[in-house]
């Protein structure tokens, strides 16, 4: 549904993207993530015909978003960061505004209207000014604004930014709740918010794609080893020993103060894990837990975004 | 067609549901009421001075004395109230965010200015219709006021309301910020509208009298406040209307590529 090609964009020289590649499926919920100022925002520019790209092509629907601007404008809804909102009018004259531009028939126009607010929660608020909304209602406006013509295809710029956390739940919900029918990509740097949504992810990071693919293989990592949390009984000197001279087994250290916590680097495999645990209770250490710790989405974030702060060395591993 | 519609509805509603329209209107009937009320009693001297020495008859003429001052000084007070009008037009798109909507949606930047324009010269049209309660006045009253020259009038003026219009609608296209948007309308409108008045100097400026005129905004408007309305004054006014909006065309355009 969504083909991106090697997208560039400069600014004067200073590159906003670099060289971005990816494809959404049909039905897809494509998460994009990254820090502010890596290139998301450029990246829907260009995807959503608001401006050219300097270099690679993009398509929606199969028509390219420059050549066949108007074709992929007509099927595109498209949040942007800010939403675009004319502060003098009602929510009702406002939606019948955009969908009339969007092409709506005229017939249709009052119907689209009932069925997105219904959707985005705004029908008690239809017929109030927009200016004298708070912000999470103005969000859910700009939320419907993309709705209102039913495009096949959503592009959604930080959607939940601003929003209470009670907001940010509902807003996830009707996002999710287009999946399937609608073809989505939103941006966020709110790791929660990718993991509770999308089916896939791209990471960008100074313009560059850092990492792509479905999130159940990016939790998953591929270096083809796994870590393990260890909590044995007793601590002895033996266990870090006994442990590192199985077959498999690459590095054992402790984990934190606790004393008998360690964290054991090893080959990605189920027997290798159950060896483990025979040799300890074997060798009577007392095993009291054991735990595959699964890199958590945030982790993969932090660590390829390069931009570990104090206090998460951890997920520098 | 349809997309300038909606485009012009939403821009002529923009001046209504917002305190502008109400206070512009205010102020502008009150201004030009005030002109006419003096033109007025300057009639009704004449009137009596005539009345005394009616070998002067011949001179007193409504048109040209209320009608033809009072749409004079009408150019004048909208060669400032244009460029206020128009300002807001697409800077304020710009502020608002709004512009990234509607330069995503299925409508060309060709079909976004002509309909803001209409929006805006509807607005013109909406203050035009509201003067005529002082013509309407002299009618009612019995006056000897004559209609074709009238008529050329209101030509005029709509013609030189929407060149004005124009310009600063151009001027909103390049900037974000309203008031320099503003700046630019007045600065531009009012070059077109003095620009006629180095061929009156002389010297060297001279040789170049009537292509300085016929550049300029207030001399074609003269033709038509005589009553006259003649073809090259409105091919100059479509004209000049015409290249704004296809400048400012170029100017949305252009700036996707910034």
């Amino acid at each position: 549904m969504i083909e991106v090609e090697r997208l560039s964009k400069d600014f004067g020289g200073r590159a906003a993207v670099k060289d971005v590649s990816f494809k959404v499926g049909r039905g897809e919920i494509l998460g994009f993530l990254g820090p502010n100022g890596a290139g998301k925002t450029t990246t829907m520019r260009i995807l959503t015909c608001y401006m050219p790209a300097s270099q690679g092509t993009a398509r929606i629907a199969g028509f390219d978003v420059f050549e066949q601007s108007m074709e992929v404008r007509r099927r595109i809804g498209y949040l942007p960061e800010n939403p675009p909102l004319y502060d003098d009018m009602t929510v009702r004259s406002y939606l019948d505004f955009v969908s009339r531009i969007k092409g709506v028939p005229g017939r249709q126009v009052s119907g689209r209207i009932d069925a997105v607010s219904a959707k985005c929660g705004l029908t008690e608020v239809l017929p109030r000014i927009i200016g004298h909304l708070s912000r999470g209602f103005k969000q859910r406006v700009g939320l419907a604004q993309a709705l209102v013509n039913d495009p096949p295809v959503l592009i959604l710029d930080e959607p939940t930014v601003g929003l209470d956390p009670a907001q940010i739940v509902e807003i996830r919900e009707v996002i999710k709740g287009l999946a399937g029918e609608h073809t989505v990509i939103f941006s966020t740097h709110i790791l929660p918010e990718v993991t509770a949504t999308c089916s896939s992810v791209v990471i960008i990071n100074y313009g560059e794609v850092v990492r792509y693919g479905p999130l159940s293989e990016l939790a998953a990592g591929d270096t083809g080893r796994q870590r393990l949390h260890l909590q044995v009984a007793r601590d002895e000197q033996a266990v870090s020993e006994g442990l590192l001279s199985l077959p498999g087994v690459h590095a054992v250290g402790p984990d934190g103060a606790r004393a008998g916590a360690y964290v054991v680097t090893a080959e990605a495999s189920n027997d290798l894990r159950e060896r483990i645990a025979r040799e300890i209770v074997q060798k009577g250490w007392g095993l009291l837990e054991i735990t595959p710790v699964t890199q958590s989405l945030e982790d993969i974030y932090l660590t390829l975004t390069g931009r570990t702060g104090e206090g998460m060395g951890r997920a520098a591993a | 067609m349809r997309n300038v519609l909606t485009i012009m509805r939403r821009e002529l509603g923009a001046y209504f549901v917002s305190p502008v329209a109400y206070v512009i209107l205010t102020f502008f009937l009150f201004i030009v009421g005030y002109f006419f009320l003096a033109l007025v009693l300057q009639y009704s001297e004449a009137s009596l001075r005539v009345a005394s020495n009616p070998s002067w008859a011949n001179q007193l003429n409504l048109h040209d004395i209320v009608i033809r001052n009072f749409f004079s000084t009408f150019g004048v007070i909208m060669l400032f109230v244009a460029p206020i009008l128009s300002m807001r037009i697409l800077a304020e798109e710009r502020r608002l965010g709004t512009a990234e909507m509607l330069l995503t949606s299925p409508i060309s930047s060709g079909q976004l200015v002509l309909g803001k324009y209409l929006g805006a010269l509807g607005f013109g049209v909406v203050m035009l219709l509201m003067s005529f309660v002082y013509p309407l006045y002299l009618l009612l009253a019995g006056a000897p006021l004559e209609m074709k020259p009238l008529v050329a009038v209101y030509l005029g003026t709509l013609l030189m309301v929407g060149a004005f219009l124009a310009v600063g609608l151009l001027g909103s296209s390049v900037s974000a910020n309203q008031i320099v948007a503003a700046i630019i309308g007045f600065t531009t409108c009012l070059f077109f509208w003095v620009v006629g008045f180095l061929g009156d100097v002389g010297g060297g400026a001279g040789e170049y009298s009537g292509f300085l005129k016929g550049l300029s905004i207030a001399e074609h408007y003269e033709d038509f406040l005589k009553g006259v309305i003649d073809t090259g004054s409105v091919v100059f006014y479509l004209t000049f209307i015409f290249f704004c909006l296809f400048l400012t065309q170029r100017v949305i355009d252009s700036s996707r590529w910034r």
